[in-house]
């Protein structure tokens, strides 16, 4: 129950202490209230209002979906214009809810809404707005503004470590890798933080049996203003000269304060410069912060980010097993190829070691079957040769006789034929010849007045031998006529010129 | 069966074995030696290759056992 102060008071005069004016004329204070509250009603009745407001002072009762808050309105320089409770419930609460789901920013303090209200007197709880509803694209606008116009900065301002590709930013720090096993890990968290519990408890107890060490940097990770000290816990992390393998930046628990410090300009660029890989797990829901853009990994709550860790690890370790069951799975399929290949092989060998026997076989035998007929064949061909070269043999002989002796009846009747002529050739030339000898013969000669002279009983022709005195023998005809020479002389005489 | 010899060259050596044979550029000659050397090859790829299983075994059991 809610009450106001100077209400508690006129409450407590108005029942338990006694009038000790009785002339003075007094209402109770239900009656006044009621009557403010039919001026109100009478003035604003069912009338609404948009209205731009801060909120402040919020909490929620999930049981009767009730929100409470103060509407507040600030100066220039931040001081307090304007104040008023507030409070939603039913069909604003629902509309609050739908708020929550399209901005992905909580209904909660120190946001800047536009919200449409009913002004609402009550006479116990006082004077408060009704929100009926609340406008989405305004909250929208300006955070997104406000977060665009920072993150715009940090890429304008650090083209070296920071730069929009796509919708993304790829910053020095989430081009970093992260290490194969992450294990000695630096917590950058607020001392009272429940979520640094959470992390350390999630990330000891894993069930794998992963072994870590955990440092805590203790800061202040709640309203803006510490930014710089945090920032200056990051530098501590840097400067301790432990080679951590990754920073984790851990909010949650307590109370649903702001994330307007990991949107800090100062915060986003240490995330994105610092040189050892940043895992965020901010607590937060819906919203991505600009730590979280700038950051490695980011997680949603300190619990994921253990989870992420263990997550990591875990992948390293079923590589790991993965390798293992690889290499036995591949060093069986291995034998188990080589045993077949082996027998295949050796069922090979055999069966073309059978072939080529067989084929060797078989060409043997074909040619003993060849060497065998053709044999014959040759044989009985030698023979049919033999055979007619002897028949040749014994016929020849006959024929050529047989001509031998036809030639002969030929030459004999050529013999026969040509006789006669060639004797009475024969006769002419003899004929011829013994009258030719007849006519040379000596007796013939002696006859026609020729005589023989002989020197002592042998015929010359040599006048010179015969000198006077000497014996001279002369036949002529058929005497012999001895004479003795008495002279010898040159004869000129012309008898033999015929 | 001579020092030195690898699986892989026992191994290249038989399939040259049975190509030849199978290409039947092997004469019958030597066809007797050829399936005998064949035989010792088959026999020593296959005890290299049951040692070497063995052995791999054992380390994996080794293995499975560390990891446990």
């Amino acid at each position: 129950m809610i009450i106001n102060t100077p209400g508690l008071i006129l409450y407590l005069i108005a029942n338990f202490i006694t009038p000790w004016r009785p002339d003075l004329e007094y209402i109770r204070l239900s009656a006044l209230n009621r009557q403010i509250q039919a001026v109100i009603d009478g003035h604003f009745n069912e009338l609404s209002f948009w209205v731009v407001a801060d909120i402040t002072n919020h909490s929620y009762k999930e049981r009767t979906n009730y929100h409470y808050f103060d509407l507040v309105e600030k100066g220039n320089n931040n001081d307090l214009v304007a104040k008023i409770a507030g409070k939603a419930w039913g069909a604003g609460s629902q509309r609050i809810k739908e708020f929550e789901r399209i901005t992905g920013q909580a209904f909660t303090n120190n946001i800047h809404v536009l919200v449409k209200v009913k002004v609402n007197y009550h006479v116990v709880y006082g004077l408060s707005l009704d929100v009926i509803d609340i406008d989405t694209n305004f909250t929208i606008g300006m955070l997104a503004q406000q977060r665009e116009a920072t993150l715009a900065e940090l890429v304008a301002k650090n083209p070296d470590v920071i730069k929009k590709v796509g919708g993304r930013y790829v910053t020095r720090n989430s081009q970093l890798p992260l290490p194969l096993v992450i294990q000695r890990i630096a917590v950058v968290a607020s001392k009272t933080s429940a979520g640094n519990e959470d992390f350390r408890h999630t990330l000891l107890n894993n069930p794998y049996g992963y072994r870590f060490e955990i440092d805590d940097y203790f800061t202040v990770v709640q309203n803006e203003a510490n930014a710089a000290l945090f920032v200056e816990t990051l530098i501590q992390v840097f400067r301790s000269g432990i080679q951590y393998d990754v920073v984790v930046i851990i909010r949650g628990g307590g109370a649903q304060t702001d994330f307007l410090i990991f949107d800090n300009y100062k915060i986003g660029l240490a995330v994105a410069r610092f040189p050892i890989p940043v895992i965020t797990g901010i607590g937060h829901l819906r919203n991505e912060t600009i730590a979280d853009l700038m950051a490695h990994t980011q997680t949603k709550t300190p619990t994921k980010a253990a989870e992420f860790i263990i997550a990591h690890n875990k992948k390293f370790e079923d590589e790991i097993s993965g390798f293992e069951k690889t290499i036995i799975i591949k060093s069986q399929q291995l034998f188990a190829a080589h045993y077949r290949e082996l027998t295949d092989l050796k069922t090979f060998i055999i069966n073309q070691s059978r072939t080529l026997i067989n084929e060797q076989k078989d060409m043997l035998v074909n040619n003993n079957q060849v060497i065998i007929n053709k044999t014959k064949t040759l044989l009985s061909h030698k023979r049919n040769d033999l055979m007619f070269t002897t028949a040749v043999f014994l016929s020849k002989p006959k024929v050529i006789t047989g001509n031998k002796l036809n030639d002969l009846s030929n030459i004999l009747q050529n013999i026969v034929a040509f006789k006669n002529n060639y004797l009475k050739n024969q006769k002419g030339y003899l004929g011829h010849f013994t009258s030719v000898f007849n006519l040379m013969s000596p007796k013939n000669i002696l006859k026609r007045g020729f005589a023989i002279v002989k020197y002592q009983d042998k015929i010359t022709v040599d006048p010179g031998v015969f000198q006077p005195g000497t014996e001279m023998e002369v036949i002529l005809s058929d005497k012999s006529i001895k004479s003795v020479v008495k002279s010898n002389q040159q004869h000129d005489g012309k008898e033999f010129n015929i | 069966m001579e020092k030195n010899l690898t699986y892989e060259s026992a191994y290249n050596e038989l399939a040259a074995i049975a190509r030849e044979i199978e290409t039947e550029s092997v004469s019958v000659d030597v066809l007797a030696e050829k399936v005998k050397r064949a035989s010792e090859l088959i026999a020593f790829c296959q005890a290299k290759l049951k040692s070497t299983e063995a052995e791999v075994n054992k380390i994996i059991e080794q293995m499975e056992k560390g990891g446990k």
